[in-house]
């Protein structure tokens, strides 16, 4: 009789039990650091031998030069693995590495392939594997891409490694300014003449698909827009109007330019089909407006115009025609450019009489000055949105120089000889 | 097994009628309770809770399930049975000159209930420190954890990734599992990243085991930055 009273609780209990076992605990983390990523890029050879281009460094420098990670100095490593297999985790731990890129290259037929692999040193864990071939004169491009891959696993964000910068440089020589219009990688290597010119060069601006410019030339004796294919180094007239003929932004479809004109009288805003070859004008107003740029859509222009007062950045709806101011910090606001969110609007911003690039979010109207220089002028956003060239002075001389979109890092491109001026980040 | 007289069915079934009314008891007072999640909300302070717990000890018994009326316990010659809303001087026998006089039964119960009294007592601190405990080596993990999350570039305020995690007595970290992805790869690996690189959560070690098994064997971690500017 106990023992069935008993067995009946035993029965219970043992029902009960496995449902009274608690939830787990549960701590919400909602803080954290924002550090560099420590990295380790272990040197990538061809069985020891190394590459015409030490595509681990560019690597590296790439990584460095974004500001969010920290790689690990080649001199500081305990080894030097090429293959996930032969990581040995603890020689990377020691060194505080959160991350760890191995990479082998081969070579066969004048084409290196190299497969490189992004390794979590904590977890041991191998995020991805990948391969990537290329010629000789094509390792550079190759770097770039273990850049980009690695940083967008790491960070979320694609990378922009491998975009390139067009802009103009301006030396005297003989007693008389030489231009010079420029593309190089986006790390200031590969630099490439695409015109040089006794007369001013102004406003290069990308085809959306990075094959093509368009740039204002002085040569012809007046201002004129002309585009140029960067292959073929083929170029084409494309204004010839009296006046003003400058500013031109390619549309996001690549059919439409937005540029200046003031064969009306006073500069305004028009476009032109490349099609069909037809300039509309799109603002109709006694002041000035000038420097369109596309919203990442193309259904809106972004603008400066001196109509209230004083410059500000308007935007114009192509449909409706419909004109709304965007700015409203500071009586001086002045050559807009989108970030490719759409959401970000960066811009030349005077702040005490200085010229400094300042960031707007247009959805929270929040304005935050990016650079301490002063006379900064010529901002351009990379395509991934996280940083922008301008240029600024350094002594009496032109350079560019880099900030990131949240001012975290910032950084001069490598100094060359003249004036450096008006850069353009390439769309990819 | 259910073999035998009438009787001893009867039996059974009294048996089996107190257990379902405990069981319907459990689900109705405290078994909805248990499936919600608990969160530790970390304390910003430590040792303060710990301090506290000194003071607090003694002037709270009022939790206690009485199984005795109180008035034999009392010091003042009430007679009628009326429950005391105040237990309070319970606690503390104040050993008073009418408590002489009485038979020695009462003194008998009254070292009975007092014992009973100080074993619920006794439990219940128990039960206090130990939530205490976690409370504290919550805040701890919190804030080791914090101190190793290193949020991508691309982690925005309302993101969100909850890793379970399960650690041994040694508070060495032996698994760690994303149950609730924030749809970011970056995210999710700075999340888990975080909890590898501090390996090891060395202070759980001073857990008594039974804190440690109840609460810390097996941890969920919800990552959800509020400090971001976006």
């Amino acid at each position: 009789m106990k023992r069935t009273a008993v067995s009946l609780g035993v029965c219970w209990l043992v029902l009960i039990f496995p449902m009274t076992v608690l939830a787990d605990l549960t701590i919400e983390i909602t803080k954290g650091v924002d550090n560099p990523t420590r990295i380790g890029i272990s040197p990538i050879t061809r069985d020891g031998r190394s590459l015409p281009e030490d595509v681990s460094k560019i690597v590296s420098e790439d990584l460095q030069r974004s500001g969010l990670f920290r790689p690990i100095p080649k001199e500081d490593m305990l080894s030097f693995p090429s293959t996930v297999k032969e990581v040995y985790y603890r020689d990377w731990r020691i060194l505080g590495a959160e991350y760890l890129v191995v990479g082998k290259t081969t070579l066969r037929d004048e084409v290196y392939q190299i497969t490189f692999s992004l390794v979590e040193v904590h977890s041991s864990r191998v995020v991805f594997t990948k391969v990537v071939k290329g010629s000789n004169n094509q390792l550079r491009d190759l770097a770039h891409y273990i850049s980009d891959e690695v940083y967008q696993a790491v960070t979320g964000i694609p990378g922009a490694f491998s975009t390139r910068v067009a802009y103009v440089s301006a030396l005297p020589s003989n007693g008389k300014m030489q231009f010079k219009l420029m593309v190089a990688d986006v790390d200031g290597a590969r630099e490439r003449l695409l015109l040089e010119s006794k007369q001013p060069i102004m406003s290069p601006a990308w085809s959306p698909d990075a094959k093509e410019l368009v740039y204002v030339s002085f040569e012809t004796g007046r201002p004129a827009i002309f585009r140029q294919n960067l292959a073929t180094a083929a170029r084409e007239q494309l204004t010839n109007f009296r006046g003003l003929n400058g500013a031109p932004d390619w549309s996001p479809d690549g059919r439409t330019l937005a540029l200046v004109l003031s064969k009306d009288g006073n500069p305004e805003i028009y476009t032109f089909d490349l099609q069909s070859r037809k300039f509309t004008r799109r603002t109709q107003h006694f002041a000035i407006d000038t420097e369109p740029n596309w919203t990442p859509d193309g259904r809106a222009l972004i603008f400066t115009s001196d109509r209230g007062g004083s410059p500000q950045i308007y935007k114009l709806t192509i449909a409706t025609g419909g004109v709304e101011r965007l700015t409203f910090t500071g009586s001086y606001n002045a050559r807009p450019r989108l970030a490719k969110d759409g959401r970000t609007l960066v811009m030349v911003h005077r702040n005490n009489g200085k010229f400094h690039i300042a960031s707007q979010d247009l959805v929270t109207g929040d304005l935050r000055v990016l650079t301490q220089t002063y006379l900064d002028e010529s901002p351009t956003v990379a395509p991934n949105g996280a940083m922008l060239l301008y240029a600024t002075k350094k002594g009496n001389k032109g350079v560019l120089a880099a900030v990131s979109l949240d001012a975290g890092v910032k950084f001069l491109l490598p100094a060359r000889h003249g004036d450096v001026r008006e850069p353009a980040w390439s769309p990819k | 097994m259910l073999g035998g007289r009438v009787t001893s069915y009867s039996i059974a079934i009294l048996v089996s009628l107190a257990l379902h009314s405990f069981v319907i008891f459990l689900l109705v007072s405290h078994w909805g309770a248990e499936k919600t999640p608990r969160k530790a909300v970390p304390p910003k302070y430590v040792q303060a809770k710990l301090i506290q717990l000194e003071e607090k000890a003694k002037p709270r018994p009022e939790a206690k399930p009485k199984p005795k009326p109180k008035p034999e316990v009392k010091p003042k010659p009430k007679p009628e049975p009326k429950p005391k809303p105040k237990p309070k001087p319970e606690v503390k026998p104040k050993p008073k000159p009418e408590v002489k006089p009485e038979l020695k039964q009462d003194s008998q119960q009254l070292a009975k209930d007092l014992a009973s009294a100080l074993a619920s007592e006794e439990e219940f601190l128990v039960a206090e420190n130990d939530e205490q405990l976690t409370s504290s080596y919550s805040a701890y993990i919190f804030e080791r954890v914090a101190a190793n999350w290193n949020r991508p570039p691309s982690a925005r305020r309302e993101m969100e990734v909850d890793l379970q995690i399960q650690l041994v007595p040694t508070g060495q970290v032996i698994s760690v599992v994303v149950i609730k992805s924030s749809g970011s790869g970056a995210f999710d690996r700075s999340a888990e990243q975080a909890v590898h690189k501090v390996g090891r959560f060395e202070k759980l070690q001073e857990l008594p085991s039974r804190v440690f098994e109840q609460n810390f064997r097996q941890l969920r971690l919800v990552f959800r930055p509020d400090d971001l500017r976006l």
